[in-house]
C-alpha cells in the first residue's frame, strides 16, 4: 500500500471511529429533530472531500464536529419552522460542549446498553425494539399488545429511566476496577 | 422542577414532542442546574445508541461508506433531478479508498463546506471516471456553494453557484450559467470559455465570467488579455486586456463596464454559503403599483448619498431613490419626466449610515427596491447590494435581477418590487455604510432601468454583552 492509500484508510478509520460521537454531538445540537442521519451523512461527505486538510496527529473529533456544527446550522435552516419551538442555539452549544464524549466512552456506553437491555422484561424489550427498531407510533403496538397507547407511554418512560440507571450503574463499575 | 419532570421533559425533548411551556420550563432548569445538564447527557447519549443499535451499525467494526455513497447518490439525484442513468462523481468516496492509482484526470474538483452538487458522465469508452473528476463530456451542476477546478493543463478555476458547466474538451469549458473565476499559466494558452452569449479565448491572463439567465455576460480581465467573440448579431471581436471589462450587448457588440474584481472569489470559502437569506420578487403590469410601500421612515430617508454614473437628463435624480415618494409626484401623463433615478450600468451609491446610537452601526433587517415605467424593459430592475461592518471593508450581500416585464409591450407600464430579508431577522449585523451597483437589464434602452424608491429597515446594533 502506497503512502497515499494509506493515509486515506487511517482517515477512513478516523471517521468511522468517530461515527457514534459525531451523531450524538449532531443530537445534542438539534435534539428531537428530524433529519439526524442526513447531516451525519453529509458531514460525513464534507469530512471526506476535505480530507487533505487534516493533519494527521491535530484533534480530528474537533474538526469532525466544527463541520458537524456548520452541517446542523445549514439544515436548521432549511427547514426552519415559523411557530416550531426549540432550545436556544446557545443553550444547545453549551450542552452540546456538556455532552461531548470520546469514541472510547461511547463504546463503552453501548456496550452497557447491549447488558443492561439483556435485563429488561419481555415485554419491555420488545416495545424498545418497537420504538427504535421499526419506527412505528405506539398505536400500532397498541393494536397488538392489546394494552393502550397512554399505558405504553408511561411503560416507555419508565424502561428509559431504568437503562439510563442501568447504563449509569455498568459505567461506575468499570471506573471503580483497579 | 422534580426529577421525575425533568426526565419526562427529557424523554419529550428527544422524542420530538416537547410542548411550548414545557419548552421553556426545561429550558430555566438546563440553564441553572448542573444535574439537569447531566441527566441531559444520560438521555442524548442513551437515544443515540438506541438509534445507533436500531440501524445496525457496529461502530467498532464497519466502515459506513458504502451507505454514505448510497445517502450521497439519493440525495444527489434528488437534488438535480438527474437521469437513473447518471454517475455520480462522489462514487469516489469508496472508490478512491481501492484504486490508488488513477490515470491522470482532465479536470479535478474540490468544493466547499456546504456545497451541493452533482456530476454526470457520457463516457465514451463506456467507463465511468473515478474520484471527483470531469472528463470530457462531463457536466456538473451546481446548486450551492463553490467548488475548485483544477485543470490538467495547470488552469486553475473558482466556480460559484448556482452554475451548470460542460467540460467539452481538455481545453474547452462551457459554462451554461454561473460567476467563474480563471487564472491560466502560459503553458496553457489558448483555453476556452464559451457561454450562452460569448466564447473567451485566454491570451495568458487571469479573468472572470458571468454568465446568468436574461442576462448578458460579462468578461472582467484582471491580469493579460483575452479575446472575446460576441456570438449574437453582428458577432464583435475584441481583445481586452488587464483592468477592463465588458458586457456582451444583444446586438453583438461589446460595451465598457466597470471592472470588478470583488464578484468573484479566487480560492475556496472555509464557511458555508449564506443560506438564510429570504428575497421576495413581485411584478405587476400597473406602473403605480407598491406606491403605498414606498416608506419615507427608513434608514436612507434624508441621506445624501455618494453617487457615480447616473443619467440626470429629464429630472431623473438618484437623491429621489430615497424620498419616500413613488407614484404621487408624477405627472399626468406618466412617463413625461423622471421622478426617481435613471440608472446607466455600472452606476452606484453609496450610503454612509455612520455608527448609529450604540457606536456599534447598524443590523439591517430588511430592504425594500422599487422600479417602473410606462414602456418595457425599465421597469425592470438590477442591481448589486454591498455593505460594510464599522471598521471592516465592503462584502456584497445580494445581487438583484430581476426582469418579469421583458414581453411587455411597448405601450404598457409595469413595476417590480424587490424585497430582502432573513430567516434570523437580520441580514447584516454592524453596518456602517451601504452600496448599490446599478447592473444591466434586458430589454431597454442602454440596459438601464428607472429606480423609484430604495428603502433600507434597521435598528443600531445592540452590544450582546450589554456594555
Amino acid at each position: 500500500m502506497d503512502s497515499d492509500a494509506k493515509q486515506q484508510a487511517e482517515f477512513v478509520g478516523q471517521i468511522t471511529r468517530h461515527q457514534a460521537v459525531l451523531r450524538a454531538y449532531i443530537i445534542s445540537l438539534m435534539p428531537g429533530m428530524d433529519g439526524v442521519s442526513d447531516v451525519l451523512q453529509e458531514s460525513n461527505i464534507i469530512l471526506w472531500e476535505k480530507r487533505r486538510n487534516f493533519q494527521p496527529g491535530t484533534n480530528f473529533q474537533a474538526w469532525a464536529f466544527a463541520i458537524a456544527r456548520y452541517e446542523v446550522k445549514s439544515h436548521r435552516r432549511k427547514n426552519f419552522r415559523p411557530g416550531v419551538v426549540s432550545l436556544d442555539d446557545d443553550l444547545l452549544e453549551l450542552l452540546a460542549s456538556h455532552c461531548e464524549k470520546t469514541p472510547e466512552e461511547t463504546d463503552e456506553r453501548l456496550h452497557a446498553l447491549e447488558a443492561c437491555l439483556g435485563h429488561l422484561k419481555a415485554e419491555e424489550r420488545k416495545l424498545i425494539e418497537h420504538r427504535y427498531f421499526s419506527g412505528k407510533s405506539l398505536d400500532d403496538f397498541s393494536s397488538r399488545s392489546g394494552r393502550s397507547p397512554e399505558s405504553l407511554s408511561v411503560t416507555l418512560f419508565r424502561v428509559r429511566a431504568a437503562l439510563r440507571k442501568c447504563i449509569n450503574g455498568r459505567l461506575a463499575l468499570n471506573t471503580a476496577r483497579p | 422542577m422534580n426529577r421525575r419532570t425533568l426526565e419526562a421533559h427529557l424523554q419529550s425533548l428527544f422524542e420530538g414532542c416537547l410542548d411550548r411551556e414545557g419548552m421553556l420550563a426545561l429550558q430555566h432548569e438546563l440553564r441553572s442546574s448542573p444535574e439537569a445538564r447531566d441527566a441531559y447527557s444520560d438521555y442524548l447519549h442513551l437515544h443515540n445508541a438506541l438509534q445507533l443499535r436500531a440501524e445496525g451499525i457496529d461502530m467498532l467494526h464497519v466502515v459506513p461508506m458504502d451507505r454514505i455513497v448510497e445517502r450521497r447518490h439519493r440525495r444527489s439525484l434528488r437534488d438535480a433531478g438527474l437521469s437513473a442513468a447518471a454517475v455520480l462523481a462522489l462514487a469516489a468516496l469508496v472508490m478512491a479508498l481501492v484504486i490508488a492509482r488513477t490515470p491522470p484526470a482532465a479536470l479535478t474538483f474540490a468544493s466547499s463546506p456546504g456545497t451541493v452538487l452533482a456530476v454526470s458522465h457520457l463516457p465514451e469508452d463506456g467507463k465511468i471516471p473515478k474520484g471527483q473528476v470531469l472528463q470530457p463530456g462531463s457536466r456538473l451542476q451546481l446548486s450551492r456553494g463553490t467548488v475548485e477546478l483544477e485543470f490538467a493543463s495547470g488552469v486553475r478555476g473558482i466556480v460559484r453557484a448556482p452554475a451548470d458547466l460542460t467540460l467539452q474538451r481538455e481545453d474547452l469549458l462551457q459554462l451554461a450559467n454561473g460567476t467563474a473565476w480563471f487564472e491560466v499559466p502560459a503553458k496553457a494558452i489558448g483555453f476556452q470559455v464559451s457561454t450562452p452569449d460569448l466564447i473567451l479565448t485566454d491570451l495568458g491572463t487571469e479573468f472572470g465570467v458571468i454568465s446568468e439567465d436574461n442576462f448578458l455576460d460579462e468578461v472582467h480581465v484582471f491580469k493579460g488579455k483575452v479575446e472575446l467573440l460576441n456570438l449574437s448579431g453582428l458577432k464583435e471581436k475584441e481583445t481586452v486586456v488587464a483592468g477592463h471589462a465588458r458586457f456582451a450587448e444583444s446586438a453583438g457588440r461589446w460595451k465598457k463596464i466597470p471592472l470588478r474584481r470583488d464578484l468573484f472569489l479566487s480560492g475556496l470559502p472555509d464557511k458555508e454559503t449564506r443560506l438564510s437569506l429570504v428575497t421576495v420578487e413581485e411584478f405587476s403590469g400597473n406602473q403605480f403599483a407598491y406606491a403605498s410601500d414606498a416608506s419615507g421612515s427608513d434608514l436612507l430617508h434624508g441621506l445624501v448619498p455618494k453617487a457615480a454614473g447616473w443619467k440626470l437628463e429629464n429630472d431623473a435624480s438618484p437623491l429621489e431613490l430615497t424620498d419616500g415618494i413613488h407614484g404621487a409626484g408624477f405627472q399626468e401623463v406618466p412617463g413625461d419626466m423622471v421622478q426617481g433615478a435613471w440608472t446607466q450600468v455600472g452606476a452606484t451609491l453609496e450610503y454612509d449610515l455612520g455608527a448609529g446610537a450604540n457606536g456599534l452601526g447598524y443590523d439591517l433587517t430588511s430592504i425594500r427596491s422599487i422600479a417602473d415605467w410606462n414602456s418595457a424593459g425599465f421597469g425592470n430592475q438590477a442591481w448589486t447590494l454591498e455593505v460594510r461592518p464599522v471598521g471592516g471593508s465592503y462584502r456584497i450581500l445580494h445581487t438583484a435581477n430581476y426582469h418579469p416585464l421583458i414581453e411587455q409591450s411597448l405601450s404598457g407600464g409595469g413595476a417590480t418590487k424587490v424585497t430582502l430579508s432573513d430567516e434570523s431577522g437580520v441580514l447584516a449585523a454592524g453596518i456602517e455604510a451601504i452600496r448599490f451597483t446599478a447592473g444591466h437589464v434586458a430589454n431597454s434602452v442602454d440596459n438601464a432601468f428607472v429606480w423609484r424608491e430604495l428603502d433600507v429597515f434597521g435598528h443600531p446594533t445592540v452590544d450582546p454583552g450589554g456594555r
